[in-house]
């Protein structure tokens, strides 16, 4: 194994469909992913950008690497929300979504860091919040609310 | 919810995680050196964290590693601690708080 690696794993009432929609599509993650929008075409080689709402400034990118609807995406992941790791190389991001009964298992593997990573540590309180309000917003339809966010 | 109480309600168990949290994706050898318990005792032991949602095992090849999983913990945070606490505390030091509780 080379360096950090994070699994993470969430139960989510809602079909493979509509969990892929709420990670391909701006109108959701503007929601509950930092306020970001997702912007890609999701084919393999294409570049993916999660965009700050002004529409200007990014705070990752990425490239798709692989993407089989509704049930793998996998995309590297190239932070400059954060002037330290802008230089960092990327990591990988691989999301996996299992029907399972009434729900969608979605597991979130994050590896591939570089040595001394100083991404990962942000990574590691982001990613529970941000599947949190996927969850949330998915099951009830409202995100979880902002003041509960954790600092980058 | 109650697996995931009843998992954290053993200091073993709650040992394994803290041992996680400090590397995580560990096999079963890697975490039996860093934990005072029988091979069979942790196997159970994680076989209970695993039922909880509290470890998420990956196999690569033969070999399976375990990982901390913090999303049972940000479920029970959410129920209650946002609920009755403010914006600060955050899941994730809802976990570190409560596993740091047992040193």
């Amino acid at each position: 194994m080379t360096g950090p690696e994070f699994v993470y794993e969430t139960y989510i009432r809602a079909t493979p469909d509509d969990v892929w929609r709420a990670l391909t599509s701006p109108e959701f993650t503007s929601r509950y992913f930092y306020a970001t929008r997702v912007e890609s075409s999701w084919l393999p080689g294409e570049p993916v950008y999660y965009r700050y709402e002004d529409g200007e400034t990014t705070a990752v990118e990425g490239k798709v690497i692989e993407a089989d609807p509704p049930r793998k995406l996998v995309i590297s992941w190239h932070v400059l929300y954060e002037e330290a790791a802008m230089k960092e190389a990327p990591s990988r991001v691989t999301f996996l979504l299992e029907a399972m009964n009434e729900q969608t298992r979605l597991r979130i593997v994050h590896d591939r860091f570089p040595e001394d990573s100083v991404v990962f540590d942000g990574i590691r309180s982001g990613w529970p919040w941000i599947l949190a309000g996927l969850k949330s917003l998915l099951e009830t339809g409202e995100a979880l609310p902002p003041s509960n966010r954790p600092e980058r | 919810m109650d697996v995931v109480f009843k998992a954290l309600a053993d200091r073993h168990r709650r040992l394994i995680l803290d041992r996680l949290y400090e590397e995580d994706g560990q096999t079963l050898q890697a975490l039996c050196r860093g934990v005072d318990m029988s091979r069979q005792g942790l196997s159970k032991h994680l076989a209970i964290l695993e039922a909880a949602g509290l470890v998420v095992a990956v196999f690569e090849g033969r070999e399976k590693h375990h990982y901390l999983n913090p999303m049972p913990i940000q479920a029970v945070a959410e129920r209650w601690i946002d609920k009755y606490a403010t914006a600060q505390l955050t899941a994730v030091s809802a976990l570190k708080k409560a596993l740091e509780e047992e040193r």
